[in-house]
């Protein structure tokens, strides 16, 4: 009788280390995927940021559409109160394709080609679009670590468990890779 | 920023581990031994009756042998390398914090060799020369081709701000004799002369006089040693001599050594005494309780063997926390600007290794990565880059 109360109680154990080990190493995976996101939306904000700035440089030069306006207020309040960390991101790719499109506009005018002011916003958009480009990587790469921890048997049970769930890749979407074309 | 002390595993500091991992076997080994030595004889021995009892006594006697036989060797080999790791730790404990660019643009001017010696304070050739070739790469100046390195045309080197070793490598890796062991040497050499002269790190003061000193130091902790043992052991032993010496000694040399120097013995000796007159429990306490002088008697001669044991332990303690360490020193040191890289190194070791999976990237991803791979290649992170470069060269 002893035997078997000492056997229970060691796998029992056992089993209770398994499960504060799996569930702490899952929590640290999620925590680490929020800490990239939370890297990313610096980032995307900062962008959403510079781009008023870049337009506001320019309006004396080129005249833009309303639409396109509206359309760029419309995404920078999107990204400012997106509540995820995807539709944050895709809003925030829709309006780095008009930013392309505003440099283009620059590129017509010599004047705001060599403003300094035109400049030092287009080189601070560039760095913020490689810094994008690389925590998106890594936001990529941390989350693709917790997916395949939460399926890895027996960690799947856990997560099933304590309802760890799959996070989606960020990815370009096809219909984003299209140029906008800002009227001017 | 999110900051948090980490001790992060450096190459040496796996070997090690695996090392001491290892040593374990030692107990399997003597089992295996004893086993072949006296298995079959002691099994012989066993009848029908008493068979599974038996071989539950074989298999603990084995256990207690393989125990008591091994646990020197293991714990010697096993202290020599806490010792060595102790000293890598050391090298190893650092502040992380979780943010992106943090560590990249205090990064940004280190070279990759200077991050490698900053990281471990050794140069590792290999993995250094194949993170600087990427980082040539990524800056545009070499490219490879079938036949091995070629520099990009119309590129001065003297222009885009190189270093002196940063040239005499791409120097060598166009002619193709980057791998031959002077060329290597060379580099080191110049590579760490340059980390000197950024102020990083400096050569640990080792000369003539310090190796003498230390070694003077050492001979006298050991004739301390062996003094307060001898002393030790005539202390404790002299209740004991005390007969033997009345009998070689005449009346008068004996009245002549002073009966303090028998006290610890005498007492050591009653204390024995005590214990072999009264072997049941219930008469020790008895003992106990009535010679209320046997009690501080008992504890001091507790705490003098305690002290003994430990006398024995001492050169065993002493290669822990000296000898080991001593082994692993690097001729450098670094420096206090040396060390507050040294945290930014550690700190893009960890980002790398906490959230990204670049141990797994070819050399190809050098587009998409950028300089995060060369921090992965230097980091000994991504071992992949390292094999599939040196493998090239060797095909070549």
């Amino acid at each position: 009788m002893m035997f078997w109360i000492i056997g229970i109680v060691v796998v029992a154990g056992l089993i209770g280390i398994f499960v504060v080990k799996g569930y702490n190493s899952l929590v640290v995976l999620k925590n680490r995927v929020e800490n990239q996101a939370a890297q990313i939306d610096v980032q995307l904000k900062r962008r959403a940021d510079l781009i008023p700035n870049i337009l506001e440089t320019t309006k004396g030069y080129a005249r833009y559409e309303q639409d396109t306006l509206k359309s760029i207020t419309q995404l920078r309040t999107q990204i400012l109160s997106a509540e995820d960390i995807t539709a944050s991101y895709q809003a925030s790719e829709k309006l780095g394709k008009f930013t392309s499109q505003i440099f283009a506009v620059g590129e017509q005018y010599p004047d705001l080609k060599a403003n300094a002011n035109f400049l030092q916003l287009q080189k601070e958009l560039s760095e913020t679009e490689d810094k994008i480009s690389k925590a998106r990587q890594f936001y990529n790469d941390t989350v693709t670590k917790y997916n395949d921890a939460i399926m890895i048997f027996p960690n799947s049970l856990l997560a099933g468990l304590f309802g760890f769930h799959r996070i989606a890749l960020l990815e370009v979407q096809a219909s984003e890779k299209e140029a906008i074309k800002i009227e001017v | 920023m999110r900051m948090k002390k980490k001790v992060f595993q450096t190459e040496k500091l796996n070997e090690i581990r695996q090392q001491q991992k290892r040593s374990f076997l030692i107990f399997p080994a003597i089992m295996i031994v004893l086993l072949i030595w006296g298995g079959p004889a002691n099994i012989a021995q066993l009848n029908k009756d008493n068979f599974v009892t038996g071989m539950i006594c074989i298999v603990f006697l084995l256990i207690f042998c393989s125990a008591m036989l091994g646990i020197i060797p293991f714990y010697m080999i096993y202290i020599r390398l806490q010792g060595q790791k102790k000293q890598v730790l050391e090298n190893s404990s650092f502040i992380t914090v979780d943010n992106l660019d943090y560590y990249r643009d205090k990064l940004e001017e280190v070279s990759p060799g200077a991050i490698s010696m900053l990281e471990d304070l050794r140069i590792e050739s290999d993995k250094d020369i194949a993170a600087s070739i990427l980082h040539y790469e990524m800056l545009g100046l070499i490219r490879q081709t079938e036949a091995g390195y070629e520099k990009i045309n119309g590129i001065d080197l003297q222009d885009v701000g190189l270093r002196e070793s940063d040239r005499y490598l791409i120097g060598h890796l166009e002619k193709g004799d980057w791998k031959q062991g002077p060329v290597v040497q060379a580099w080191e050499q110049q590579a760490v002369l340059e980390i000197k002269e950024a102020g990083w790190i400096t050569e640990r003061f080792r000369s003539k006089r310090d190796i003498e000193k230390t070694n003077r130091r050492e001979s006298k902790i050991v004739w301390l040693w062996l003094v307060v043992l001898i002393v030790f052991c005539l202390a404790v032993s002299m209740g004991m001599l005390r007969e033997r010496l009345r009998d070689t000694m005449s009346q008068e040399q004996f009245e002549k050594i002073p009966q303090a120097v028998f006290v610890l013995g005498d007492i050591q000796q009653q204390v024995l005494d005590g214990l072999y007159e009264n072997q049941a429990f219930g008469a020790f306490s008895k003992q106990m309780l009535t010679s209320p002088d046997y009690l501080w008697k008992l504890t001091l001669v507790v705490v003098l063997d305690c002290i003994f044991l430990l006398l024995f332990l001492f050169p065993v303690l002493y290669m822990k926390f000296g000898q080991g360490r001593i082994r692993e020193q690097s001729p450098y040191k670094r420096t206090k600007a040396g060390e507050i890289y040294t945290e930014y190194i550690f700190g893009m070791k960890n980002f790398i290794h906490d959230y990204s999976n670049l141990s797994e990237v070819e050399k190809d991803a050098l587009v998409l990565w950028d300089d995060y791979l060369i921090y992965a290649v230097v980091l000994e992170e991504n071992k992949k880059i390292v094999e599939e470069i040196m493998r090239r060269r060797a095909e070549i």
